[in-house]
């Protein structure tokens, strides 16, 4: 018999759809099927949570190699890194969350947000000053900061003119040298400095040990950092004594 | 197939393979189904018992396998209707899943009409009624009706494959 008169002679309306033979036979297991959209839906919300954190995660990384270098931080503050000295700032989550390795010197800009500063061993929170973190030391130059070992909050307030350190986990003040931040100038200027703080702040900068035999001697002067001889040099001179440099 | 809800991707695999063939085979099975029961719903009953008994078999081709099951249960259910008749013409297998094939092309192809149309071509070839009567059913004119069937056969002839068309053409 021909397609089209068999067709004819038997057609019946709304018969023979696929759809409704495969709810029919499958019908039962309506649940299993159902899983598909489900699973669609699991993997945009995986793929959207995924490519959020990513975007979340962005990090700024701010380095210095051989040279002291200024950068400008994403909410306007300024860093200047000691050489070596790394900075990594993830802003879309916080840009006043700043993560030290290093040493910097950091000129916040005043915000009602707190800037904070994580290093190795401290944490410090502070809304608008001038001070330089280093590991576990802290030098403050301008307003107060909040100065915490870490992991604990036992913080102490170190105000413009001090200085701090974590000793043994606990935030103590000390005294502040008389160029805490001769790196980022390039220069050290004393004013009437015992020489024997000098020294001692020369001997830390250098990473040596150096000695003098008369006692009692005060400084003043201005020193470039380019080359320890020629600061010996100039300060025998000047004060008629003899400097023993150990390595 | 389990019940469980999770799944695994061999599931998801063979749930859309299922999906698929249910859409390419379900309405050429009824079809192959209706050239021995010539009853439709009997016909898409047992194509939903073959399908039924697939899901349980797991075949490795499940298109022979469905093919040779609709047969067999269909000459089943003929037996048990008429036990004396003798069975009906059996093609080869391939040449009956072409054949459903294009049955279940023109059945859609019916299906598709405009719906006066598919009343009037129905009405006259499988219901047997006049143009006259067709045309007082429908409340129009017997000359709309013949127009209405043969553009319908004209729509039909068209969804069939060329070579099949020329054939037509002279016979």
């Amino acid at each position: 018999m021909k397609s089209i008169d068999f067709v004819l002679t038997h057609y019946k309306e709304v018969v023979f759809d696929w759809r409704k033979g495969y709810r029919a036979v499958c019908g039962v297991k309506r649940r299993t099927f159902s899983i598909m959209p489900w699973l669609y839906a699991a993997a945009a919300v995986a793929l959207g949570a995924f490519l959020f954190i990513r975007y979340q995660n962005h990090t700024n990384e701010y380095l210095a190699y051989d040279v002291a270098q200024t950068f400008t931080l994403p909410d306007g503050s300024k860093a200047i890194l000691q050489p070596g000295a790394q900075i990594t700032i993830k802003p879309r989550r916080n840009p006043r969350s700043v993560n030290l390795s290093g040493t910097a010197l950091f000129s916040v800009v005043q915000d009602e947000k707190p800037f904070t500063v994580s290093a190795q061993s401290s944490f410090v929170k502070v809304l608008g000053t001038v001070f330089q973190l280093s590991g576990n030391k802290l030098d403050v130059f301008e307003g107060k900061v909040l100065f915490s070992p870490k992991p604990t909050d036992n913080g102490i307030l170190v105000v413009a003119g001090e200085s701090a350190q974590i000793i043994d986990g606990i935030a103590q003040k000390t005294e502040q040298s008389p160029n805490p931040v001769a790196w980022a100038k390039g220069r050290f200027s004393y004013d009437n400095t015992p020489l024997e703080s000098v020294l001692e702040e020369l001997s830390n900068y250098y990473g040596v040990s150096l000695r003098c035999s008369q006692e009692g001697k005060r400084l003043t002067a201005e020193f470039s950092t380019e080359s320890l001889e020629d600061i010996i040099g100039l300060i025998e001179n000047a004060l008629d004594v003899t400097i023993t440099v150990e390595k | 197939m389990t019940g469980n809800s999770t799944i695994s991707l061999f599931g998801i695999l063979y749930i859309m393979e299922l999906e698929k063939l249910f859409k390419e085979y379900y309405r050429p099975l009824c079809l192959y189904a209706l050239r021995f029961t010539l009853d439709a719903d009997a016909a898409e009953d047992i194509v939903q018992e073959c399908f039924t008994a697939l899901l349980s078999h797991q075949a490795d081709k499940p298109v022979p396998y469905l093919y040779a099951s609709v047969r067999n249960r269909s000459l089943m259910w003929l037996r048990s209707r008429k036990p004396m008749e003798e069975l009906p013409e059996d093609l080869p297998m391939e040449d009956a899943i072409d054949r459903s094939m294009e049955d279940a092309r023109l059945w859609e192809a019916v299906e598709k009409l405009p719906l006066q149309r598919r009343k009037c071509l129905v009405m006259s070839k499988r219901d047997g009624m006049s143009y006259a009567d067709i045309a007082t059913e429908l409340g129009i004119s017997q000359n709309t009706v013949r127009n209405n069937i043969s553009k319908a056969l004209d729509t039909l002839r068209h969804t069939l494959p060329a070579s099949l068309n020329f054939i037509l053409l002279f016979f």
